[in-house]
């Protein structure tokens, strides 16, 4: 058996090779001869890639300039204690923060981005971006992401943040869709708390904060929504009166299942996380442990101290910790909670500018879902 | 206890012969098999050239030797292995690397096989263009000028 070009291997093996390629290579690929643009734009191409890239997530840093966003993909993973990334074009918008401080977050790649108006699908690969069409929930809104893995289906779950009576919103990104009203079957869902607006989608389960203290768990798939108690992490909390309902907390994914934490914990130098077991039975387990590194620390320059936050995880289920002021160079601390290992990389040249005016997407992956034929009709 | 090690004689498709022990030839599921059923002393295996052959034994002799003298595969010896691995495939023609895809994928050698796809992926991700990558791996474009202005346009995102 004699294989003297690429394009003598077998085809799955030769996919097989592309599927471990950068994205951006993959687009280079496509200019390279019409077979290889039609093998790497199918579906079935694209969703495996996904996957693939699932493996290797990266950490996603955007700045607002004046008018547009900048990126930086920061990878959890580095040969060196040291990287230097490469500033990207982002969006061609600023990200807007605002007082509800509602949290972007990368969902398989691409990141519901609302102003007042609208909600915005971005997909920082392929640095496409796509205004959904006008939707008829009362505002302020929230978008929400989720992805169902078995489907292969992205799903925008919008509602209104103060109208409480009204229907959550869906939209199936996907050529000719549009928004419907979600007919409520079992349970009519709490809407987002408002003021924190914490959710995570978790194998294909979308999973939020609600305004009633609850967690609502919302099924891609099946798109039924579901309630679980939370649990009563005020009473282990020595010395501290609050309970969840006004406790900074957030959500992170430990083990493939959802993982509850308070941020109070880590200004005392512990991380507690609350993993849920069973859904239907409202059962978590609690995990502690004290941080072997400082989580509130001085500014270099002496202007001030800074904490570092849990804002995410790896594949390996290492929390990562991030400063919550741009600390120059920044950088991010990985910690292993079951082999109490910290290890801290550090990213040079994405500037000076504050933390609170940008944004963090620790968990952001490669995709190469194209946005452009999205709102055309079917 | 039996001290002994069995060895095994694998042929080319060129009629080269290597002398190996069972375990190394355990490494690749399809040789697992065929020592398996059919208890013969020597096998040929006629669709692999004993230049690719020799390297595969080279690769499965020093990955099994690892596995038992680590004991618990600590993390020094899975270092040192990578680094093994490192050198063993710096040092070969992208030739060479299709044809031990292709005798990875027949002989089943899942390790072999994922160092040598990612062989070939970093050198595509090295190339910084459509034009080097066509170079590298020797693909004629089928594109005309126009469609090849559309394309590109289509995937400047790809481009710095």
């Amino acid at each position: 058996m004699e294989t003297e070009s690429f394009v003598s291997l077998p085809l799955d093996l030769t996919i097989e090779i592309l599927l471990r390629l950068p994205a951006k290579s993959i687009g280079r690929f496509r200019c390279v001869s019409k077979l290889w643009s039609t093998m790497t734009t199918t579906p079935s191409f694209v969703k495996s890639y996904s996957v693939h890239s699932s493996a290797r997530p990266c950490l996603l840093y955007c700045k607002n300039g004046e008018e547009k966003c900048v990126f930086y993909s920061l990878p959890h993973h580095h040969d060196t204690e040291k990287y230097l990334p490469k500033e990207e074009t982002g969006l061609p918008l600023r990200i807007i923060t605002n007082e509800n401080n509602i949290h972007h977050q990368s969902i398989h790649g691409l990141i519901p981005v609302e102003n007042s108006e609208s909600v915005i699908i971005w997909n920082p690969t392929l640095k496409q971006h796509v205004t959904l069409p006008q939707l008829k929930v009362s505002k302020p809104f929230i978008s929400l992401l989720g992805y169902d893995p078995i489907g292969d289906e992205y799903k925008v779950l919008c509602m209104s943040l103060w109208v409480k009576d009204e229907d959550p919103q869906i939209f199936t990104l996907g050529p000719g869709e549009s928004w419907r009203r979600l007919i409520i079957q079992d349970i009519s869902p709490s809407h987002v708390k408002f003021y924190k607006a914490i959710w995570r989608c978790i194998n294909g389960v979308v999973y939020y904060l609600a305004a009633d203290n609850t967690i609502v768990s919302f099924d891609v798939r099946s798109e039924k929504f579901g309630v679980i108690q939370i649990p009563d992490m005020s009473l282990r909390m020595k010395g501290l009166p609050w309970g969840i309902k006004i406790l900074p907390c957030g959500f992170i994914r430990h083990r493939g299942r959802l993982a509850l934490f308070s941020y109070i914990s880590s200004l005392r130098g512990r991380i507690s996380l609350w993993i849920l077991e069973d859904a239907e039975k409202h059962e978590w387990v609690r995990k502690d442990s004290s941080l072997p590194f400082k989580t509130l620390t001085s500014l270099s320059t002496g202007e001030g101290i800074f904490l570092l936050r849990v804002s995410g995880e790896t594949v390996d289920d290492e929390l990562i910790y991030l400063p919550d002021l741009a600390e120059r160079p920044f950088y991010a601390i990985f910690y292993d909670l079951e082999r109490n290992r910290v290890r801290k990389v550090e990213y040079e040249g994405i500037g000076e500018i504050k933390f609170i005016r940008s944004h963090c997407f620790p968990n952001h992956i490669e995709s190469l879902m194209s946005l452009n034929d999205l709102l055309t009709a079917a | 206890m039996e001290n002994e090690k069995k060895m095994i004689t694998l042929k080319s498709s060129d009629d080269v012969t290597f002398e190996v022990e069972e375990a190394v030839v355990l490494e690749s599921q399809f040789l697992s098999h065929l020592v398996q059923d059919c208890p013969a002393p020597e096998h040929k295996i006629k669709e692999v050239t004993g230049k690719i052959l020799s390297k595969v034994v080279e690769y499965c002799e020093k990955h099994v030797v690892v596995v038992v003298d680590g004991g618990d595969s600590s993390s020094s010896s899975g270092d040192d292995l990578k680094k093994w691995d490192d050198k063993f495939i710096k040092e070969m023609d992208l030739s060479t690397v299709y044809d031990l895809i292709a005798a990875a994928n027949y002989l089943n050698i899942q390790a072999l096989l994922d160092l040598m796809c990612q062989r070939v992926a970093d050198v595509i991700t090295a190339c910084k263009d459509h034009k080097e990558i066509r170079e590298t791996l020797g693909i004629v474009s089928d594109y005309t000028a126009e469609e090849e202005a559309e394309v590109l346009k289509e995937n400047e995102w790809a481009f710095d």
